[in-house]
């Protein structure tokens, strides 16, 4: 039975990605924190475009503002979330994993 | 912050695919059942929703695109698979990114709504 709280973490994922422009937005600050100004430089929209998206991003609870000198800064919230070479290593070894099993499955799949 | 694979089957791209999309494959995958809704927008959870995601892309035989939201310290993250034909096979290349920025020290959420009134967790040194 879904939780209320993974309804509510869909919904916002939802919002993320439901257009291709604002889930490029969510991968580039994935990267580094951005102002509306620098995405819009490197995103094929204008700076208004940009700037309604991450509002939208910011009230689904995905981005958050900081001033950062003069310019204000997004970025992905919460902050940082995990240790690189420990995530990438897992899930690395995942897929492996998982690529493995497939090749099997294909395998019996076959007769 | 991602990983990549890619690995060449010897089956085409229409059985890989629906080898992939399988309840069987899918339950080895993620440790438990998966149920998912086979469409742009539909869901996928694993389990009793130890995870959950929306699904962004879903072409037959040709890519399949989700994004999971993120559960306790495990960061929200997109995955992506693409099948090519190869050599009278498949070539499968999968790339999982995470929605997060790197840092060296843990925090035990994912994505957090504002709207639900909770407090921010504080990340941890």
């Amino acid at each position: 039975m879904p939780s209320p709280g993974s309804e509510r973490r869909l919904d916002a994922v939802f919002d993320a990605i439901a257009d291709p422009t604002r889930r490029e937005v969510v991968e580039r600050l994935a990267v580094e924190p951005a102002s509306a100004s620098a995405l819009a430089r490197q995103l094929p929209v204008s700076r208004q475009a940009v700037a309604k998206h991450l509002y939208a991003l910011e009230r689904a609870g995905l981005v958050e503002p900081h001033p950062a000198g003069r310019e204000v800064r997004f970025r992905l919230t919460p902050a940082p979330l995990v240790n690189v070479a420990e995530w990438a290593a897992r899930v690395g070894a995942e897929w492996d994993r998982r690529l493995d099993e497939l090749d099997r499955h294909l395998k019996r799949r076959r007769g | 912050m991602s990983v990549q694979r890619e690995r060449w089957y010897d089956a085409d791209p229409d059985d890989v695919w629906a080898t992939v999309v399988d309840a069987d494959l899918l339950a080895e995958w993620f440790g438990a059942p998966v149920a998912l809704e086979p469409e742009a927008g539909g869901r996928i959870r694993v389990g009793d929703d130890e995870r959950v995601g929306v699904i962004e892309t879903w072409s037959p035989g040709r890519r399949l695109e989700w994004t999971w939201t993120g559960e306790g310290s495990d960061p929200a993250s997109s995955v992506r698979i693409v099948l090519e034909p190869e050599r009278g096979g498949t070539r499968l290349r999968v790339v999982e990114v995470a929605l997060a920025a790197p840092a060296f020290y843990r925090s035990p959420v994912g994505f957090r709504p504002r709207r639900d009134g909770e407090p921010r967790a504080l990340a941890r040194l």
